[in-house]
């Protein structure tokens, strides 16, 4: 196989990667902080 | 004498007689784009094409090639823009000749025009469909790059270097800016061409989606009503502020490079959020002039050289792919979540995670009501295009440093 395209699916399958990568770090962030903020609203009664 | 006399005449209609000095070929052209430019202002015009692009763009057009003369040295050129200056002292010169060239400059050649679209896109984004259902926007998000990953291996195969497969493939991501951004950044270029035909195919995505959406999605399916967002989770004001900040600042410390793009639609978001009439104003006016002065200096950029470029066809195909394809993904991903929640989730929310915010969602809300006129599944397809443009944000930034490590 043409080594530019080995090259070329390599990046594709890591840019999956990094993609799943930083969209669950999205996710976390929203939940976490959300769950912070009720926490806090609910203290604050 | 009297042939001296009309010879005499025609020197002073110099767009006419550069049709006779140059190759046929180049003058046909000339005259294929002028009509094209009418076509596009024409489709505009009656909505068939979105308006605030193509009316401009092809304004634009029409009359970059009309007014194409010959210039000092035998070239031919126009007075619009000279894109190709680059030299400190060409761009002096250039500033003093080309009505356009103090726009180009100051803002095409360092993105300030995709940002500041992009800031107009955050002031009218409503971030609480995203924060309210965060896994579900995310995943389908992730889904419907299928065509902004798939194409690049393909643009190479066909023969593009890293950089410009790059440029070509984040037209599936189908964000206008997002693209303007990375074609700058690398394939300066190919960049005009890139940009064009990606609003093309943006403003036939009303026309395109259904059809996919019809041959993948049974009707039954397409009708699923979805509960109203507040039922899932209220979300206060103050909670979308905190929100549209902690963001920002995690996407900016994972992508600098794409920063630029993430600062300025949160920052619109922002806007938003704090709801200062004045700074709204503000941004529509961004919005609106950033919008017509892109789609008047792309039309003027369209000369018959740019055009007549042998990579324009596999630009276009390439282009087409990746947007069909991300379509598929998002469809396919919409069609797991349907499996996955037993029935809860309308699979057309997922065409919605092809960032193309909000027209993709538009169109999804549009199909459910064909389907079933009371669907109401527009909030959640606003998350999940929300969660779009955070995914383009992402694989713009990735190839952007990816390409620059591979060199």
């Amino acid at each position: 196989m043409d080594t530019a395209f080995q090259t070329a699916l390599h990046v594709m399958i890591y840019g999956y990667g990094i993609l799943a990568f930083s969209s669950l770090i999205v996710v976390v962030l929203i939940i976490g902080l959300r769950r912070l903020l009720i926490r806090r609203a609910e203290k604050g009664g | 004498m009297a042939e001296i006399t009309i010879v005499s005449l025609l020197q002073f209609f110099k767009g006419i007689t550069a049709f006779f000095e140059v190759d046929p070929l180049y003058s046909l052209v000339r005259l294929l784009l002028i009509i094209m430019g009418v076509v596009l202002i024409w489709l505009g015009y009656k909505h068939v094409l979105e308006p605030l692009i193509m009316v401009p763009m092809g304004l634009g057009m029409t009359l970059v090639n009309a007014g194409t003369l010959m210039l000092p040295g035998e070239r031919l050129g126009n007075l619009f823009v000279n894109p190709i200056a680059e030299e400190p002292s060409e761009i002096v010169e250039a500033l003093q000749i080309y009505f356009l060239q103090p726009f180009y400059t100051l803002t095409f050649t360092n993105n300030l025009i995709a940002c500041l679209i992009f800031l107009g896109v955050g002031a009218m984004t409503d971030i609480e469909y995203l924060i309210a259902r965060p896994l579900l926007s995310m995943a389908l998000a992730i889904a419907a790059e299928l065509g902004t990953l798939v194409t690049f291996p393909i643009a190479v195969a066909l023969g593009f270097n890293f950089k410009e497969a790059a440029a070509i493939a984040i037209i599936g991501g189908a964000d206008g800016p997002m693209v303007i951004y990375t074609s700058i950044m690398l394939a300066k270029h190919l960049f005009v061409i890139i940009t064009v035909v990606a609003y093309l195919y943006l403003s036939i995505i009303y026309m395109l989606y259904p059809f996919l959406i019809k041959a993948m999605v049974p009707k039954r399916l397409r009708g699923i009503e979805m509960p109203p967002l507040y039922e899932i989770q209220r979300i206060t004001p103050r909670e979308k502020f905190i929100f549209t900040i902690a963001l920002s600042t995690v996407l900016c410390l994972l992508f600098p490079v794409a920063a630029p793009l993430f600062a300025c639609f949160f920052l619109g978001v922002a806007i938003k959020e704090i709801n200062i009439p004045r700074y709204k104003e503000v941004a529509d006016l961004i919005l609106s002039g950033s919008t017509m002065f892109l789609g008047f200096v792309l039309g003027c950029l369209l000369s018959a050289d740019v055009v007549l470029n042998p990579k324009v066809s596999l630009i276009a195909l390439l282009g087409i792919i990746a947007i069909i394809l991300s379509g598929v993904g998002g469809l396919a991903a919409g069609l797991l979540a349907y499996k996955i929640s037993k029935g809860r989730v309308n699979p057309l929310v997922g065409v919605a995670a092809v960032s193309c915010i909000p027209s993709t969602a538009k169109i999804a809300q549009y199909s459910a009501k064909e389907a079933n006129p009371m669907a109401m599944i527009l909030p959640h397809a606003m998350g999940a295009s929300v969660g779009g443009v955070i995914t383009t944000g992402i694989l713009a930034g990735f190839y952007i440093t990816i390409c620059g490590l591979l060199g």
